[in-house]
């Protein structure tokens, strides 16, 4: 990077790739510093006692948890773009990741807790990252989450020797446009908004596990056990 | 629905178990605590960095070890653990856990070799942690009788239980076959091995099968096929650090020494401060007489060592050595100077010194210093006890420098016949006899010394082939007892002692000679594969005939 006689390096021939990824790891690392302050403050006796405060507060800590979860989900693509990223591949019972999501996301719905249901998975066991898959099943229940109309449903099945989860809602569905190609997620749509770089993560981070040629997706659907939307998460 | 559904979601009482939290920061410790107890965990105790860690876990036994990947000090989570792992201070059982923030995630995750039993990524709940400790606490104890049997050395018998437990692993089935893959590599049983991982493999591209299977197929001597297992380890996991070191080995047995020090080059690069990929570097450049690499490499040695117990006196002869055949004369002889203080003139230092400060002198032309040296060496050579192969070559060549024939030649037929299957030091020696110019003489030694115990062996061999046990057993200990340092001809000889007590009965005497011989090997090598699986046939033998041991 360096340059002689104090001229900085031309615009055009910046790395911008690699200095988006650098400036969003110090910006995700700021970003923890300051949800940890959210939550020392949370923790005063003078905030305990103001409902307001603790809703502000609550609003902090999950808007900023959101945006830690999109900055993390466009390191990995870059990571998995530039041949980076790790797995780690390892054997689990497929119920004990939905205890792991349920446990997650529980304590975001409050008293709506009747809103979510998880079903399945014991005795079921596959090959995966359990982290990468926990954060695509945490962002598909999160859109679920933003769409549904009251119910939204986690649950597992086997497929064809690996594993299939399914997130689905009682919503509208997902747009048409989102289920043309088969409905497997294939592109990056960058003008869909939020749930665009959510979903093309979700597909390609999939596509990292393997068996004998097969290898996983993203498959989204209409209607499903809740006749709203349904996204399915295939693992060879 | 099964039992074991039931087992492995059963609650878990966390009052009686111990905790121990590793974090350097106060109010980390204190948040952890509090969080421990939420579930009910009271027993806990508190560690602020690396070393107070080790006092606490040498004085009591957790259950529960949480331990942040940064410590802020030179010593991080994923070094602790392998320390404690191989210091042997952590037991099967204790469950291990390490806690990292998000930025560090990748680091605890890409360290494949040594993990961690789970990692956790900050903030977490109370719950989550509760749920995560509870499925650890399950696989542990459905693993536990296996551990048991680990831990009293049955180690054959550990992996017939693995066989049994494979039906109703379900969740650990993984667990189960990665032990049983252990275990049977660790007694011998290599072909067995392979197949365990080769089964994995056929499920599933898993970095430590492959390195199991590569291992298996070193040790069957089929270095080809493991030299590629550790190179598609190295493809899809470049820290798959000790992958360096197999590939590295590989290669040297595949006589491509060349290969072997460019691996380790790479293996350096990644991570310079381990000192044995360093000192394997160093012995790779120095046989491929790249002198300026083999400087650094030993060098390097000395400079993370410095302050860990980890140098011998015998790092510094290597540097020294290095000096020397560079012409470097001063430099080698301020090492020396070096050693000696460093561990205060204790006798093993005074052997090298004196050794190298005779060759040095030699070559730099101070006769008289020379002479003395070399007088000094042979003296203290004679009457030690613990001599490495290294500082017997330097000394086979400091007694040629100086024209005493004879006692090179001795010492030279003594290291041989101690090493008669070790290609690697007989490798060595011919090389260094080719350095000092006397190549033929050199290989006739050599091929005549080991020639001696292969004919011993033979002889044994074929008598017990003809039917006389007794006389190859006689044979063979006679052969152990001229070469007490030969871990092989040692434990030959106690193998047939055991294969003799299994067919005539339980005798006493030749008892006590097998426990000695298989002692003698444990206090050099504790994890020599044929002992430990010799020292579970003499249980089992023992347990057979109803003897106490």
């Amino acid at each position: 990077m360096s340059s002689s006689k104090g001229q900085p390096e031309p615009l055009a021939t910046l790395d911008f790739a690699s200095l988006f990824a650098s400036s969003i790891h110090e910006i995700k690392n700021q970003l923890f510093l300051l949800l940890s302050a959210v939550e020392q403050v949370s923790q005063e006796d003078w905030v305990r006692e103001h409902v307001s405060a603790q809703a502000a507060l609550n609003r902090l800590d999950q808007g900023g948890a959101q945006i830690s979860q999109k900055l993390a989900r466009l390191l990995g693509l870059y990571r998995i773009s530039k041949g980076h990223y790790q797995l780690d591949i390892a054997y689990h019972e497929a119920a004990e990741l939905l205890q792991d999501v349920e446990l997650e996301i529980r304590p975001l719905l409050g008293d709506n807790s009747a809103k979510l249901s998880v079903e399945g998975g014991e005795e079921l066991y596959g090959f995966f990252d359990r982290e990468i898959v926990r954060g695509i099943l945490l962002n598909a229940v999160h859109n679920a989450l933003r769409f549904c109309a009251g119910k939204v449903r986690i649950s597992v099945v086997g497929e064809d020797g690996g594993l299939c989860f399914l997130v689905e809602d009682d919503g509208p569905g997902f747009p048409s446009e989102m289920l043309a190609d088969g409905a497997v997620q294939t592109k990056l749509d960058l003008q869909g908004g939020g749930t665009g770089l959510g979903l093309y993560f979700s597909a390609t981070a999939a596509a990292l596990h393997s068996k004998q040629g097969r290898t996983g997706l993203v498959r989204l659907q209409n209607g499903g056990a809740l006749n709203g939307a349904s996204f399915a998460l295939y693992l060879p | 629905m099964a039992a074991l559904r039931n087992a492995k979601d059963a609650p878990v009482d966390f009052q009686d178990k111990t905790f121990l939290v590793i974090d350097d920061i106060i109010g980390v410790r204190s948040s952890m605590r509090i969080t421990i107890s939420t579930f009910g965990g009271v027993k806990v105790d508190m560690a602020a960095n690396a070393a107070d860690a080790f006092n606490k876990i040498e004085h009591r036994n957790y259950d529960i070890i949480l331990c942040d990947y940064s410590l802020g000090e030179a010593k991080d989570g994923q070094q602790l653990l392998e320390e404690l792992k191989r210091r042997r201070m952590i037991r099967n059982a204790t469950i291990f856990m390490m806690v990292t923030a998000e930025r560090g995630y990748e680091k605890v995750v890409s360290a494949v070799e040594l993990a961690p039993d789970d990692y956790l990524i900050k903030p977490f709940s109370g719950e989550v942690l509760r749920t995560r400790l509870q499925h650890l606490i399950h696989k542990k104890t459905f693993l536990a009788p296996i551990y048991e049997l680990m831990e009293r050395q049955e180690m054959r018998k550990a992996a017939e239980l693995c066989d049994r437990l494979l039906s109703k692993a379900g969740p650990y089935l993984l667990d189960v076959l990665r032990l049983k893959g252990e275990l049977l590599l660790m007694i011998s049983e290599f072909t067995d091995a392979s197949k365990v991982y080769e089964h994995i493999l056929a499920m599933r591209e898993i970095p430590w099968a492959r390195m199991g299977l590569a291992q298996a197929q070193y040790f069957l001597e089929n270095y080809e096929a493991a030299a590629e297992g550790f190179k598609k380890i190295l493809a899809g996991h470049p820290n798959y650090l000790s992958a360096y070191d197999w590939l590295a080995k590989a290669y040297t047995a595949l006589g491509d020494e060349v290969s072997a020090q460019r691996v380790l080059m790479d293996g350096v690069a990644k991570s310079p401060r381990t000192l044995q990929r360093q000192k394997d570097l160093g012995e790779s450049a120095y046989q491929n007489e790249d002198l300026d690499t083999a400087q650094g490499a030993f060098e390097a040695v000395l400079e993370f060592g410095k302050f860990s117990s980890f140098t011998e006196p015998e790092d510094f002869a290597n540097l020294s050595r290095t000096f020397l055949d560079k012409g470097e004369y001063d430099q080698a002889l301020t090492v020396m100077n070096n050693a000696r203080k460093t561990f205060e003139n204790s006798p093993q230092v005074m052997l090298h010194a004196s050794v190298m400060d005779s060759m040095i002198h030699d070559k730099a032309g101070n006769k008289e210093a020379a002479e003395r040296a070399f007088g000094e060496a042979r003296t203290l050579f004679d009457a030690a006890v613990n001599k490495p192969e290294s500082l017997a070559l330097d000394m086979v060549r400091s007694c040629f420098q100086h024209g005493d024939q004879a006692a090179g030649e001795k010492i030279t037929q003594e290291l041989v016949k101690n090493n008669h299957d070790n290609p690697a030091v007989l490798k060595r020696t011919e090389q260094m006899f080719q350095r000092m110019g006397m190549h033929d003489q050199g290989k006739d030694l050599i091929h005549t010394s080991s020639r001696e115990v292969i004919a011993l062996n033979n002889r044994a061999v074929k008598l017990a082939q003809a039917g006389d046990l007794k006389g190859s057993v006689e044979l063979l200990m006679q052969a152990a007892d001229q070469l007490r340092a030969n871990n092989v001809v040692v434990l030959n000889a106690a193998h047939a002692i055991l294969t003799y007590l299994g067919q005539t009965g339980w005798d006493e005497r030749l008892a006590n000679i097998v426990h000695e011989y298989l002692d003698t090997v444990k206090q050099r090598d504790p994890q020599h594969k044929k002992y430990l699986s010799l020292s579970a046939i003499y249980k089992d033998l023992a347990l057979k005939f109803g003897v106490k041991v």
